[in-house]
């Protein structure tokens, strides 16, 4: 479980505020959307969370404990995958496990059979398409059986079609192995597709407008596709409301 | 197929341009080689060795140097501001000037040749290596970050692999700019050498033995260029699978 208390934020440099006042938990196995337009401070919360960013105010719990990088199993997707342009995919991998030290052979035989991606490990990343890519750097991500999963704008840079394949896929290892996540996007359909928990952003300094329980996360968009049209109403109207004040 | 029909073109046209000139200025290919033959490796063996020597441990010199520069100023900006300053100053002053200095600091020693290779090709490969670890991109340092990597980690799967291909390029820009330094070098208190070996049988009106000179420091330059070409495919495979 991971709890967020009074996380604020603001660029040395600068002094301007990024962050105010945010406050969230998220449950074991629970998947987070941090929902907000672009600029608002989502992947600056990302950052965070990651131990990329560490002069930041407030508390981070992982399981009760302050986070750290070095103690916890982080796994970051970052916006463009983060491959590592010369190492192959199997190498691209096992780079967080063998950092982490946990390399379980046996899950990542079966992950990589999850993923479909046993016919690209001796590939460079160049030669991936941009759905493989994403695959590859999901698989490495949790082979290294993270306690926190960090996804950001994950599907951004892809078609329609990989986009939902992949989250289909996503939702199904996630269904499995239960991995606490927090996605980052601006899409509301992507976000109300992935997350149980919707967490709203918006002003300046960002902060939460609202938490949403999402009931639709997980469900085809097609058969439901009036609910969704409904929810991605309301959420643009909580969002322009919260421009008014 | 087309490089040994280029070979024997160039051949061709030593031989037909000795022909015209008909003097002892420009030999035949053929005399030169039969000089090669007849003097054997212990004639001209020892020169090579040194200007070998000379040119690999300079060069080595410029590397280790380089990459430590380098990683120190990815670690701490003051070195690195401090490189970069001492780059816009050192960078542009012709590195031949400096030789009497360099000859008043080590004197006629080895040190002197080896050090003059080094400040010829510093500058290239320090630039390129610190220009590579500039452009490592961000998600790759920021995923290492998140998973709490150490130095260690960091440095040997992500900095040093990042920085190989530029490594490789300004090598092989340096062997060119390097050898002529050598070359004038070794006209300075030693007895061995290829600039040597070059420069003595030119005083003696050798010029059979000064054109084998000439043609082995040249082969020594392709070899060297074509050495760092093979090494760059072999530990920069991903730049060759596009």
């Amino acid at each position: 479980m991971i709890k967020i208390r009074n996380l604020s934020y603001q660029y040395q440099n600068t002094h301007s505020h990024v962050l105010d006042n945010i406050e969230f938990d998220l449950l074991e196995g629970e998947v987070g959307v941090l929902l907000g337009e672009s600029g608002i401070g989502k992947s600056t919360i990302l950052k965070v969370l990651a131990g990329i960013i560490k002069d930041y105010k407030g508390e981070i719990l992982l399981d009760g404990e302050k986070i750290d990088t070095r103690k916890h199993k982080i796994g970051l997707i970052p916006q463009d995958n983060g491959l590592i342009p010369w190492m192959r995919v199997k190498e691209n991998l096992l780079v967080a496990a063998e950092i982490k030290k946990n390399y379980d052979e046996l899950f990542f035989c079966e992950l990589i059979s999850a993923l479909k991606i046993e016919e690209l490990l001796y590939q460079y990343p160049s030669e991936l398409s941009g759905g493989q890519q994403k695959r590859v750097a999901i698989g490495r991500a949790l082979l290294m059986k993270p306690k926190l999963l960090l996804m950001d704008e994950p599907f951004a840079s892809l078609d329609e079609n990989t986009r939902y394949n992949i989250q289909k896929l996503f939702l199904s290892i996630h269904n499995k192995y239960k991995i606490t996540t927090l996605v980052v996007t601006h899409s509301y359909l992507d976000g109300l597709y992935l997350g149980e928990k919707l967490i709203l952003l918006g002003n300046k300094p960002g902060k939460i407008l609202k938490i949403i329980e999402n009931k639709l996360a997980g469900k085809s968009l097609i058969d439901y596709k009036t609910e969704y049209e409904a929810e991605i109403i309301k959420l643009q109207r909580t969002m322009k409301e919260s421009k008014l004040f | 197929m087309k490089k040994t029909f280029g070979f024997l073109i160039s051949i061709i046209i030593w031989e037909l341009v000795a022909f015209l000139v008909d003097n002892s200025v420009f030999p035949y290919l053929h005399d030169i080689l039969m000089y090669i033959w007849d003097k054997g490796i212990e004639g001209y063996g020892i020169h090579v060795v040194y200007s070998l020597c000379r040119m690999l441990l300079g060069l080595s010199l410029t590397l280790l140097v380089s990459l430590c520069l380098g990683l120190l100023g990815f670690y701490h900006s003051s070195i690195r501001k401090f490189v970069d300053r001492v780059t816009y100053m050192y960078y542009p002053i012709p590195k031949m000037a400096l030789l009497p200095i360099v000859l008043m600091i080590f004197g006629l020693s080895e040190m002197t040749k080896i050090f003059m290779i080094f400040l010829i090709s510093f500058f290239p490969v320090m630039i390129n290596i610190r220009d590579a670890i500039d452009l490592i991109p961000k998600d790759i340092l920021d995923l290492f970050e998140s998973l709490g990597a150490s130095p260690k980690d960091l440095i040997k799967k992500v900095i040093i692999p990042s920085c190989l291909p530029a490594v490789f390029t300004s090598l092989r820009i340096s062997v060119g700019i390097a050898l002529s330094v050598l070359f004038f070098t070794e006209n300075f208190g030693t007895s061995y050498g290829l600039g040597y070996m070059i420069m003595n049988a030119w005083m003696r009106i050798d010029y059979i033995a000064m054109y084998v000179g000439i043609i082995l420091i040249s082969t020594m330059g392709v070899v060297i260029y074509l050495l760092l070409d093979q090494l760059n495919k072999k530990f920069c495979p991903w730049l060759f699978r596009r």
